[in-house]
C-alpha cells in the first residue's frame, strides 16, 4: 500500500511536471471546427488545416528560469511585468464603461467578465495580492476617499506606474540579454522547408496547395502544373548557384593585386641580404627587417590558402572564408606597422637612399591590396546574404522575428495550405527558442530549444484514393463457363477508387491498417482468348493497399468471380507482382 | 470598529436575526454580503468588505451582514445556497465564510470557502459575482 501510494505520487508529479512543461499550446482548426492538440493526444494534424499556436509566456519564464538561472534578475522584472501586463490588458474597457452614465445590460456584463478575470489574476499572484490591498486600504483611507467614487481609475494608474517602473529597471539592465523566436519547419522525404507563422516571422507562403479529398486520377493539367513546377524549382535552385558562383568568379578576377606583394617580398629579401653584411646597419634595424619578413612570409602562406579555399569556395561555408579574410586583413596592418617602424630605423642609416624604392614599392602595393581587401568584405558581404538564404531551414534567418517576454505575440498561426506541396505523412516541426548573444565577438548566438512539438500531416476524415495492381481472380461457378483453362486463379490487372479515412487518434490506423472499401474495375481473361473481358464490382483493402480482396461481376462472361490481391512494395523475383500504385 | 455600511446580526434572537435578514433581502437594487463567523481573519476582513459597500457599480447599493456564528440564520442561508446554481453553492455551509446576494433576484453569488483569503480583491470580486448575475436582467 505504501509503495502503491508512493508510486502513484510519483506518476501525479511526473504527470504535473509534464502538464507544468507544456509552453506551447496547438489548436487545429479544420472546417470551423477548433480542436487543441494536447501532449497526451497523438499528434496529428489534418493537411490542409490551418494551426493556431499559442504560448504561455509564465510557463516559458518558468522553463528559462530552469535552465539559465544566471538570468534570475531579468527574468523576475519580465515575470512582473507580463502579470501586469495580463492583468491591465482591459483595462481602457473598464474605465470607459465606468465613465458611461448609463451602461447598457450588456456593457455592464462586459464589465463584470473582465473585472472578474482581473482580480482573478490579482489573487493568483501573492505579490499583485499584496499590491492590491495595500492601494484599496490607501484608496479607503479617509483623506482620498470621496463617496460616489470608484477605486479602479486610481487601481490601475497606479498599477501603469509600477510597469514604467519595472520598464525603466529593465532598460538599465544589459541590453539584449536574451530573445525568444518561434520557427516551423516541414519535414518530408526530399528533406524539408521552412514554414511560415505568421506573427513570429516575415517569411512568405509557399504555393498554395490543397490537397484534394475527393481524388479520382491525376488530369493532365495538373501533371502540367506539377512539370511546370518542378522546372520552375529546378531553375530557381540551379539560379541560386550561379549567383554565388558568378559572384565568387567576379571576386577572384578582381583579386589580382597580390602580385605585387610577392615582387615587393623578392626585392625585400634581397634587400636584406645586402645589408646582412653591411656593418653600418645596425643590428636592432637587421632585427626588424627579418621580423617584417617574417610577417610578409606569413602573409603570402595566408593569402594563398585563402585563394584555395576561395577557389574551392563552397555556399555552406562561408564563415570560414570570413574569419581568414580578417586574419589577413589584421596581418596586413601589422606589416604596415613594421614597415613604418622598419622605414624610420632605416632613415636614421646610411642605406636610407637604397631604402626609398622598397619604401615607395610597399606603400602602392599595400594601398593596392587595401582596396582589394576592401572589395571582398564587400563582395563577401553579399555572398553572406545569399548563404543565409540558402541554409534558411537550418539557421535562423533574419526573417524569423526575435521577441522579448513583454513583446512576444501570445498567438501565431500556421496556414498548412501555404506550406506548398505535401502528402500524408509529411511531418510538421514547432520549435521554440532562446537566442543568446555569443560571449565571443563575431561568433553566432547560441540558440536553445526551450520546447518542441512535432506532428504528423495527414488527411484526416474521408478521402478517396485511386489504386492500381494485379489481382488473383477466382471464378464462382467455373463448371458453367466451360472455360478451357484449370487454373483456378487467374492473373487480372485492376484499378480500384476507394474510400478511405484518415484518422487523428491513431499512428497505427494512418501508417499500417489503413483500410479502403470501393469499387473495383478488372479486365480478367477468363475464356483465355486474348480479349479482356471487363469486370467490376466491390473491393475491400488494408495495409496501405497491399492486401485487397473482394467480389467482381464479369460482365462480358455473365458470371460472379471472387479476387484477392497481394501488392507487395518490393519485387519477388518469379512472381508478377507490381509495385502499388496510386 | 467603525462600520457604515454593516449590520451585525444578534446571536441571541432567532427572530429577530430573520427579520433583519429579511428586511435586507427585500431591499430592491441592493447587493448582500454575508459574512458568518467570528475569527480574527474575520475581524480583518469586516472593515474592508464595509470599504467594500461603500462603492456603487452602476447604482446598486452594497451592504454588509456580519452573522457571527453558524446556527443563527443558518436554515435560511441554507435554503438560498441550495436554490444556487453558483460555483461552490454545494459545498457544507460549515465550509463557507461568506457569500453574497443578487440585487434583484437575490440568487447566491460569490462564495468564498473557509480555507480562502478574505482580501480585497476576494470580497471585491464576490460583490462583482452576485452583481454580474443579475446584470442581463437591468432595463437599460
Amino acid at each position: 500500500m505504501y509503495y502503491l501510494k508512493r508510486i502513484s505520487t510519483l506518476v501525479l508529479v511526473c504527470f504535473t511536471i509534464g502538464i507544468q512543461a507544456q509552453i506551447i499550446s496547438v489548436i487545429e482548426n479544420d472546417k470551423d471546427q477548433k480542436r487543441t492538440i494536447s501532449l497526451t493526444d497523438k499528434q496529428i494534424v489534418d493537411i490542409n488545416s490551418s494551426l493556431e499556436i499559442q504560448l504561455s509566456k509564465l510557463q516559458l519564464l518558468d522553463a528559462i528560469q530552469q535552465q539559465f538561472p544566471q538570468l534570475k534578475q531579468h527574468l523576475e522584472l519580465e515575470s512582473k511585468l507580463i502579470k501586469l501586463q495580463q492583468a491591465l490588458r482591459n483595462q481602457s474597457a473598464v474605465i470607459s464603461i465606468l465613465e458611461k452614465q448609463l451602461a447598457t445590460a450588456s456593457e455592464q456584463a462586459t464589465f463584470f467578465e473582465i473585472m472578474n478575470g482581473f482580480l482573478t489574476d490579482i489573487q493568483n499572484d501573492p505579490l499583485l495580492n499584496e499590491r492590491y490591498n495595500d492601494l484599496m486600504a490607501k484608496f479607503f483611507s479617509t483623506d482620498t476617499f470621496a463617496p460616489g467614487t470608484v477605486p479602479e481609475p486610481y487601481i490601475f494608474s497606479n498599477l501603469n506606474n509600477d510597469m514604467l517602473q519595472i520598464e525603466q529597471e529593465l532598460a538599465s539592465l544589459e541590453a539584449d540579454i536574451y530573445a525568444v523566436s518561434v520557427l516551423a519547419f516541414k519535414k518530408d522525404s526530399s528533406g524539408g522547408d521552412r514554414v511560415h507563422i505568421q506573427n513570429y516571422d516575415t517569411y512568405t507562403n509557399r504555393d498554395y496547395v490543397t490537397i484534394k479529398r475527393w481524388v479520382t486520377s491525376l488530369s493532365t493539367e495538373q501533371k502540367q502544373q506539377l512539370e511546370a513546377l518542378n522546372d520552375i524549382a529546378k531553375q530557381n535552385n540551379l539560379k541560386k548557384t550561379n549567383v554565388f558562383n558568378e559572384l565568387k568568379i567576379k571576386l577572384l578576377e578582381e583579386f589580382k593585386s597580390i602580385t605585387c606583394i610577392k615582387d615587393f617580398k623578392n626585392n625585400s629579401i634581397e634587400f636584406i641580404n645586402n645589408i646582412q653584411l653591411n656593418d653600418v646597419v645596425p643590428t636592432e634595424v637587421k632585427n626588424k627587417i627579418e621580423q617584417l619578413n617574417l610577417l610578409i612570409t606569413r602573409f603570402e602562406t595566408l593569402f594563398l590558402l585563402l585563394k584555395t579555399d576561395m577557389d574551392q569556395w563552397q555556399i555552406t561555408l562561408l564563415l570560414d572564408i570570413k574569419s581568414e579574410v580578417e586574419t589577413i586583413v589584421t596581418l596586413l596592418k601589422t606589416i604596415d606597422t613594421n614597415f613604418s617602424d622598419v622605414t624610420t630605423l632605416i632613415n636614421q642609416t646610411r642605406v636610407k637612399t637604397k631604402f626609398m624604392p622598397l619604401v615607395s614599392e610597399f606603400n602602392t602595393c599595400y594601398a593596392t591590396i587595401n582596396k582589394d581587401f576592401e572589395t571582398l568584405k564587400q563582395g563577401a558581404a553579399l555572398l553572406f546574404n545569399l548563404q543565409n538564404n540558402y541554409i534558411a531551414n537550418k539557421a535562423i534567418g533574419t526573417e524569423v522575428l526575435a521577441f522579448t517576454l513583454d513583446n512576444l505575440p501570445d498567438k501565431g498561426y500556421i496556414n498548412l495550405k501555404g506550406t506548398g506541396q505535401r502528402k500524408n505523412g509529411d511531418e510538421l516541426l514547432i520549435e521554440l527558442v532562446l537566442r543568446l548573444p555569443s560571449a565571443v565577438e563575431n561568433a553566432p548566438e547560441q540558440v536553445v530549444t526551450i520546447e518542441q512539438r512535432e506532428f504528423i500531416m495527414q488527411l484526416t476524415g474521408p478521402r478517396s484514393e485511386v489504386a492500381i495492381g494485379l489481382i488473383f481472380a477466382n471464378p464462382i461457378n467455373k463448371e458453367d463457363l466451360n472455360l478451357q483453362n484449370d487454373r483456378n486463379f487467374f492473373y487480372t490487372p485492376s484499378a480500384a477508387l476507394l474510400l478511405k479515412f484518415g484518422s487523428n487518434k491513431s499512428h497505427f490506423y494512418n501508417d499500417f491498417l489503413d483500410f479502403g472499401i470501393g469499387l473495383n474495375f478488372a479486365t480478367p481473361d477468363f475464356n483465355t482468348d486474348g480479349t479482356p473481358e471487363f469486370g467490376t464490382g466491390i473491393i475491400t483493402t488494408a495495409f496501405k493497399n497491399i492486401i485487397s480482396a473482394g467480389v467482381n461481376y464479369n460482365l462480358t462472361l455473365d458470371s460472379f468471380y471472387w479476387f484477392f490481391g497481394v501488392n507487395l512494395p518490393f519485387n519477388l523475383p518469379g512472381i508478377p507482382i507490381n509495385n502499388i500504385k496510386n | 470598529m467603525n462600520l457604515k455600511r454593516t449590520t451585525l446580526i444578534p446571536l441571541d434572537d432567532d427572530s429577530l436575526a430573520e427579520s433583519i435578514f429579511k428586511s435586507f433581502i427585500e431591499k430592491e437594487m441592493m447587493l448582500l454580503m454575508v459574512i458568518i463567523g467570528d475569527t480574527d481573519t474575520i475581524r480583518e476582513a469586516i472593515p474592508k468588505a464595509d470599504n467594500l459597500a461603500q462603492l456603487s457599480y452602476f447604482k446598486m447599493e452594497r451592504w454588509v451582514l456580519w452573522v457571527r456564528n453558524y446556527e443563527i440564520l443558518s436554515e435560511t442561508l441554507k435554503k438560498h445556497l441550495k436554490a444556487s446554481d453558483a460555483d461552490k453553492s454545494k459545498e457544507d455551509y460549515n465550509n463557507i465564510k461568506c457569500l453574497c446576494f443578487s440585487p434583484i433576484l437575490d440568487k447566491v453569488d460569490g462564495i468564498i470557502l473557509k480555507n480562502a483569503e478574505l482580501s480585497y480583491a476576494s470580497l471585491q470580486q464576490s460583490f462583482f459575482k452576485a452583481q454580474a448575475h443579475d446584470a442581463l436582467a437591468v432595463n437599460i
